[in-house]
């Protein structure tokens, strides 16, 4: 009977002996990927926080609020983007030579731009982490999409989150979303309201050219005219230069309109132009004015 | 782009070139026995008061939302100050020719 007793009791202590072999590494293991989780979580749900709270700065057209959430030295690769003229008007299919932004004045130009098109994007399904680098699908709206009635189209995006800042993101359309967006630009390209649209603005930019260029020609004739009053040089060379900055101007409107330039690089210089060109034309007047009445008075 | 930096160009623009107009107007009231010249100094007033539009849209497009618009004003007051000016030249160099042939 004790025997018998002892023997169970042997039998019972082997059993959960065994039983603790089999169940150890399976604890173990899962003590291990459970503290992997731990650490991994966190990271994982801070870098799509980060994603939908940019997501959500983007939609809210909030500028600041987007950049905020960009290092210093980030880089942004958007081919997705249309540049669009005349507000509804002339459609420019994306060029990937203008689309990345690799300083955070272009990036927040980018962003004012993307405010500008009435940006709506959406996160689809569930993103990919593998590191730093997420991976995720969504569906972006913007005017240009819509006025085609393509919007939404579909595409992914990348992005290399270090800390709680974007390091660099990209967004691609899918095939089909590429697909369908050439098809709408190709039909909207052959649209009567294109083509006058579109003749209206190379007339404008090739009388743009032409004016400053014929009217430098006639500054220089004047020029001659008056050769005997050496002091009337400068008010027609710096009318000249005005009407230069005004050529020039038109030249950079060109470049944006028909080359494809990003109107982030474009618009400054413009701006700038113009407003030499106005320094320049008071400059001259001024001078003229001192000289002629000068020499009327003397 | 920075609204600031929008904002002070196109002060820039306006005051210099509304500046230009008033001195054009100078020009001319001093030129008034000159009929002839008249006509080159009032076209170059309407060039220069164009470019005071095109300057006005430079700090338009920072705060409107119909930016695509504002870049059409703005091209097509650049193109108008342009003829303006050319026309202005030309008729100046008429106008200097035949007083010098009078």
């Amino acid at each position: 009977m004790v025997i018998s007793k002892r023997r169970s009791v042997c039998v019972f202590l082997i059993f959960i002996f065994a039983l603790g072999v089999l169940i150890l590494p399976n604890l173990v293991r899962g003590y291990s990927s459970y503290t992997s989780i731990r650490h991994e979580a966190p990271l994982q749900g801070s870098q799509v926080e980060i994603l939908h709270a940019l997501e959500v700065q983007l939609n809210a057209h909030n500028v600041d609020g987007a950049l905020a959430f960009f290092a210093e030295n980030a880089s942004v690769y958007d081919p997705t983007t249309i540049s669009c003229y005349g507000g509804t008007g002339f459609l420019c299919e994306p060029s990937e030579l203008i689309s990345s932004y690799t300083s955070k004045a272009q990036i927040r130009g980018w962003l004012e731009y993307l405010a500008q098109v009435n940006l709506e994007v959406q996160e689809i399904g569930v993103p990919k982490i593998i590191g730093n680098n997420v991976t995720w699908s969504w569906q972006v709206s913007n005017d240009g999409y819509r006025e085609l009635n393509i919007a939404p189209l579909v595409g992914t995006g990348e992005a290399v989150i270090n800390g709680n800042l974007i390091q660099y993101i990209s967004f691609r359309l899918n095939t089909d979303s590429v697909r369908a967006l050439r098809a709408a630009l190709a039909l909207y390209s052959r649209s009567p309201f294109f083509l006058a649209a579109e003749s209206i603005a190379v007339g404008l930019v090739a009388l743009g050219l032409v004016f400053p260029g014929v009217a430098v020609y006639y500054v220089t004739r004047v020029k001659r005219l008056f050769a005997t009053v050496p002091k009337l040089d400068k008010p027609w060379i710096l009318l000249g230069a005005g009407l230069g900055s005004i050529f020039v101007s038109v030249l950079l409107v060109a470049l944006r309109e028909f080359a494809g330039v990003s109107p982030n690089i474009i618009d400054p210089f413009f701006d700038g132009a113009v407003s030499f060109s106005s320094v320049s034309v008071m400059s001259a007047v001024i001078l003229m004015k001192r000289v002629m009445l000068g020499e009327a008075h003397e | 782009m920075n609204n600031l930096f929008l904002f002070v160009i196109s002060g820039i623009g306006v005051v210099t070139s509304a500046t230009a107009v008033y001195y054009i107007n100078v020009l001319k009231n001093s030129f008034k026995g000159l009929r002839r010249l008249e006509k080159p100094w009032l076209l170059l007033e309407f060039g220069v008061a164009s470019l005071v539009v095109a300057a006005l849209s430079i700090s338009c497009s920072g705060i409107s939302s119909y930016g695509g618009t504002v870049q059409l004003v703005q091209i097509a007051a650049v193109v108008v100050s342009a003829f303006f000016i050319l026309t202005a030249m030309v008729t100046m160099k008429q106008a200097w020719t035949i007083t010098e042939s009078d």
